[in-house]
Parts: structure tokens; C-alpha cells; sequence
């Protein structure tokens, strides 16, 4: 039987595009994104003021001068990766908003990565805010822009698709947003961190690390790419510890990242599409 | 032509618990059948699996003949759905809602635009229809979700209590709405446990209980099979002891309760000659009577017995 409307859902495809563009549209409606944008703006200042304040210079370097500011780039991915993905999934049935949504004829694989292109487009716009501010300030004071920018910026979009993609693996089974929010966050700034600190004291180069390879964003600036070694620590009794003092390979580390973003959204999407509204 | 919504042998469990229990219903097209049940029944897990929230652990649940387990997009492709009371979001107004809802089913702009303002009016939020949905009340918000479940003029509707948690003017509201409907082209299955409410809008009714089907048939058939019936006796004068003992001994009368001196309420179970003796032997003890009327309990009379039969 037809609707009296004859109509007829659109492909998954245009389905995934219509709830993109919903999704962004609540990120631009939100505070978390002028949240964001006010975070990086902030970091943005005190790294332009702090130098001249402090009697330094300038680097004179664009890639130098450029990589200072990179390194917090790994900062506002995981805020990002906070604020976009850690609920998004589990805001639909915390709040109650999958009774809307989910009795529509879409599927739930489709809302997913409608949802997750939408959030790494919004990640995207902070980062070509960020860079883009950088790269003004760069061409300014050292008067031009180095190259390897893009291969950072290119890094670090990896890192937001990954990063994000965790996000939304956390937000398809944990049961409230609050939660949520909190293990993204604090997995990106403590947990893998310090599971990266034990491995570097162990001797282990932690590759398979999704913090550890996203140094790379910020070591891509420095030429030559810094290399591995291996630091002596004195720790009394005349005795000292030897610890591995790494740098993520770029070809690894990007090979990391899309692993880590695959394995995210295919688990997160399987989580999601056997979640049921049960509550 | 196949009934717009079948269920059959429907099961869902829960951690061990069975919910839905091999449920089997058919409604017919044009139907406003009401799904009654105690709270924990089943009723709303049903819904659920009816509109793709719940996975039926087994059992075949088809709208317009489409399983909704295995197809669930192509079967809810002309489902409209009022599931609990279901939150909006929050960066969008009811006009947003409504576009980004109509989209995703396929409808054009302008179609949206022309139906949605329709709507709009219909459950009272035109003037509103621009302000963020964060700020509306519970009434206003359900009143919202059966716009957009009409949206697309959807063949079937699945309402799942609809009523609850309104205010009696937002009852009366979302009551009315709900009449209008039944004139219409829609085959609508609601979910309630408020009996009154069943009886005044619905056709057909589905008893159910611990998830399994008691009874179901049209509110006729239903009320029939049960001969119990309350009437209720209004009078000018007050009822003394010895005139509700002579009322006790009229041919079909089972109970006598005085609520106050001048209502009687006389649980019945004689046909209509035994009803007219009734009057006329209450108007014979000099009796005023200002009214004798029958309370639409019948159903709620078959409902208490299913349901103590099913314990």
C-alpha cells in the first residue's frame, strides 16, 4: 500500500547527506563548536604573544615557527573528538531522540555515517581555521608558508578521523553521554598517554599506539625528521636507566591512524545497529 | 489485498524475560484498533518491534507486506509513529523538524512545506512552528510528534500511548486530533491502557497480557462478551436501605453500591426488559429519578476478567 504522498525514501546515499547536513547544522547551532574555536584562538594568542613577552624571537624558520604551534594541534583533535563524538551515538538514546529518528525508514548504518561525516567536517573546519591562522601569522613574520604543512595537516585530519571514529565506538556502548565524554577524553589525554610512557620506559616503541603516532602531526615540521635514540636517566647508586626516546615513522604512523579509524567505525557501526531502544 | 499490519508469533525476550509471547494479530486496512493491556503487558515492546526500535528475538512482524525484522527501511517506508513521547532536538523548531523528518522519507520541499503548515495548524503550533523546541512543554511536544507522524500521509499509524503524561486539556487535544484521523484513510493501531479512552475512539480492540493475546475483535463483539453492565441511577431524592435491598431483588441485578444518597450504582447483568423493570420499579418506591444511564464499562468488565484469568 502507498502513502497517500507518494513518496519514496531516498538511496542511502542522499539519506547519509541529508542527516550530514542536519548534524552539521547542530554543531554550527551549538556551544561546544564556538567552545572549540574560542580553545584554539586562545592557543593561537598565547603562542603569538608569549615569545616576544619572554625576549625571545620569533623562529625565523616557517617550518619551525609553524611546528610550535602544530603540537597542540593533538589538543584540539581530542577536544573535537570530545565534543562531536563522544555522545553522539549515545545522546540518541540517553535523550530519547531515537524514538524520533529511528522508527524512519533509514537505516541505522546509514544514520551512522551520516553522523560521522558530519562530525569530522565540523573537526575539519577547526582544523583549517587552525592552520590557516597559523599559516597567515607564518607567511607574516617569516614571510612564507612551508610545505610540509600539508603533510601535518594531512596527519592530523587522519588523527581526527580516527580520533573520532574512537569517540563513536565509546558512544555505541556506553550507557549515558556524561560518561561517554568523559572516557573519550580522558582515554586520548591519560590512559593511551600513559600506556605510551610505559612503553617508551620498557623499551617498546609503542607504533601500535594512536597517541603515540600522532606525534607525528608535529615532528613532520621539524628537518630533518627526528630519530629514534636512546636516553640514559641516572637513578642513584651511580646506577642508570636507559629509555627509548621514539619518533613515529610518518608512512606508519598514517597506516595506524586509518587502521585505527577502520576497526572504530565498523565496530562502533555494529555496536550501534544491534543497540536497541529498550529504556 | 494483504492486511496492513501482521504480526505473527511474535516472541521478544529480554535477559530471560518473555515480553511478547508468540503474539499473533492481523488489522485490517481502515482500521482504529486499540492494543489494551496492563503496564508490563507488552504493549510497548510490541511498538518497538513494530517500528525497528526492538529486534524480535523471533516471529514475523509485516507492514504493508514487508517484514520490518528483515527489511526494516522498505517496511516503515509508509509508517508514521508516535513511540512514548519522544524528544526533538533541541537546535531545531517544529517547521526544521518537520523538513529534515519529510526528507529523509523522500518528500519534496514544497510538499513539506504545504503539508507541514497544515499540520502545524491542525495541532495548534503554527504560531510556534519557528521557535526552538527546547523550550516546549510535554503537550506541545506530543502534539508535534503526531504531526510529523502524519507528515507524509503515511497508510499506517502507530501510536504507542498517546495521551500519556498529558494534562486533561492536552488529553482533550491529542483526543480530538486523534478522531479527526479515524474519518480518514489511515489504518492506526494505539497502544493504551486508559479503557474510556479505547472505547471512545477505537473500532477494534487487541487485549493482551504478559505479551500473550487475550481477546481481540471489534468493541462491539468484545463488550458482548461480557454481560456485565454498570447503570448508573442519579436521583433527586436519597435511597433509603430498605429501597437498595428492593432494587438488590430486581431480575438481573448482581450489585447495588451507593456512592453517595442520591447516585446508585447497579452492576447488571439482565437484558432490556429486566433494565425497563429496573427503572420502574426505583420510579414505583416514588423515586425521582433525574437520570439512568448505562457507563461505557463493559469493556472494562471483560478487561478486569481476561486479565485476573490470566494470572
Amino acid at each position: 500500500m502507498e502513502c497517500t504522498i507518494r513518496t519514496r525514501p531516498p538511496s542511502d546515499v542522499n539519506q547519509m547527506y541529508l542527516i550530514g547536513k542536519y548534524e552539521l547544522l547542530k554543531h554550527l547551532r551549538s556551544r561546544r563548536l564556538l567552545g572549540i574555536l574560542i580553545i584554539e584562538v586562545i592557543i593561537f594568542l598565547l603562542i603569538m604573544v608569549i615569545p616576544p613577552l619572554a625576549g625571545r624571537d620569533y623562529a625565523s624558520d616557517p617550518a619551525e615557527f609553524a611546528g610550535t604551534f602544530y603540537a597542540w594541534t593533538y589538543v584540539l583533535v581530542i577536544i573535537g573528538a570530545t565534543f562531536f563524538a563522544g555522545d553522539a551515538l549515545v545522546s540518541e538514546f540517553q535523550n530519547r531522540t531515537g524514538y524520533l529518528i529511528f522508527p524512519n525508514p533509514i537505516k541505522r548504518s546509514t544514520l551512522f555515517l551520516g553522523k560521522y561525516v558530519a562530525t569530522n567536517l565540523i573537526m575539519l573546519l577547526v582544523l583549517v581555521i587552525f592552520y590557516g591562522l597559523v599559516s597567515i601569522a607564518a607567511l607574516a613574520i617569516t614571510g612564507s608558508v612551508s610545505g610540509l604543512t600539508a603533510t601535518s595537516l594531512g596527519l592530523a585530519i587522519l588523527f581526527s578521523l580516527s580520533a573520532s571514529a574512537i569517540g563513536y565506538l565509546i558512544s555505541s556502548i556506553m550507557k549515558g553521554g556524561t560518561g561517554a565524554l568523559v572516557l573519550t577524553f580522558f582515554l586520548f589525554f591519560l590512559i593511551l598517554p600513559i600506556l605510551d610512557g610505559v612503553f617508551t620506559v620498557s623499551r617498546v616503541k609503542p607504533d601500535f599506539s594512536l597517541t603515540f603516532v600522532a606525534g607525528a602531526i608535529q615532528y613532520v615540521m621539524q628537518s630533518p625528521y627526528p630519530s629514534d635514540f636512546f636516553q640514559e636517566i641516572p637513578i642513584g647508586g651511580g646506577q642508570v636507566m636507559e629509555i627509548g626516546i621514539y619518533y613515529p615513522d610518518v608512512a606508519i604512523a598514517a597506516g595506524v591512524m586509518v587502521a585505527y579509524m577502520v576497526v572504530g567505525v565498523i565496530l562502533a557501526m555494529w555496536f550501534f545497529n544491534r543497540r536497541e531502544m529498550a529504556a | 489485498m494483504q492486511d496492513p499490519i501482521v504480526i505473527e508469533r511474535l516472541v521478544k525476550d529480554y535477559n530471560g524475560f518473555r515480553a511478547v509471547d508468540s503474539l499473533d494479530l492481523k488489522v485490517s486496512r481502515n482500521t482504529f484498533i486499540g492494543f489494551l493491556g496492563p503496564n508490563g503487558a507488552g504493549k510497548t515492546t510490541t511498538i518497538k518491534v513494530l517500528t525497528n526500535l526492538l529486534k524480535a528475538t523471533s516471529g514475523q512482524a509485516i507492514l504493508n507486506g514487508v517484514d520490518v525484522v528483515k527489511d526494516p527501511k522498505e517496511a516503515l517506508s509508509c509508517v508514521g509513529a508516535v513511540v512514548e513521547t519522544p524528544e526533538f532536538y533541541p537546535y531545531l523548531n517544529p517547521r526544521e523538524t518537520l523538513e529534515y523528518l519529510g526528507s529523509l522519507r523522500g518528500m519534496t520541499r514544497e510538499v513539506i512545506g504545504s503539508r507541514g503548515d497544515e499540520l502545524l495548524e491542525t495541532v495548534k503550533l503554527s504560531e510556534v512552528a519557528e521557535k526552538r523546541i527546547g523550550e516546549f512543554s510535554k503537550g506541545m511536544k506530543q502534539r508535534l510528534a503526531i504531526a510529523q507522524a502524519l507528515l507524509h500521509e503515511p497508510s499506517i499509524i502507530i501510536l504507542d500511548e498517546p495521551t500519556s503524561g498529558l494534562d486533561p486539556r492536552g488529553m482533550v487535544e491529542v483526543r480530538e486530533i486523534l478522531k479527526d484521523l479515524k474519518d480518514q484513510d489511515y489504518t492506526i493501531f494505539m497502544s493504551s491502557h486508559l479503557l474510556n479512552e479505547v472505547q471512545e475512539i477505537c473500532d477494534y480492540v487487541a487485549l493482551i497480557d504478559k505479551g500473550r493475546m487475550l481477546a481481540h475483535g471489534s468493541v462491539e463483539e468484545l463488550t458482548q462478551m461480557t454481560k456485565t453492565k454498570r447503570i448508573q441511577v442519579r436521583s433527586l431524592d436519597p435511597l433509603d436501605g430498605r429501597m437498595v435491598e428492593t432494587i438488590g431483588r430486581v431480575n438481573g441485578v448482581s450489585k447495588v453500591m451507593r456512592p453517595n444518597e442520591t447516585l446508585t450504582v447497579v452492576e447488571f447483568t439482565g437484558d432490556d426488559q429486566d433494565q425497563v423493570a429496573l427503572l420502574e420499579e426505583i420510579q414505583g418506591m416514588g423515586v425521582r429519578v433525574a437520570s439512568f444511564k448505562e457507563e461505557g464499562l463493559a469493556l472494562e468488565a471483560l478487561y478486569m476478567n481476561l486479565i485476573k484469568d490470566s494470572r
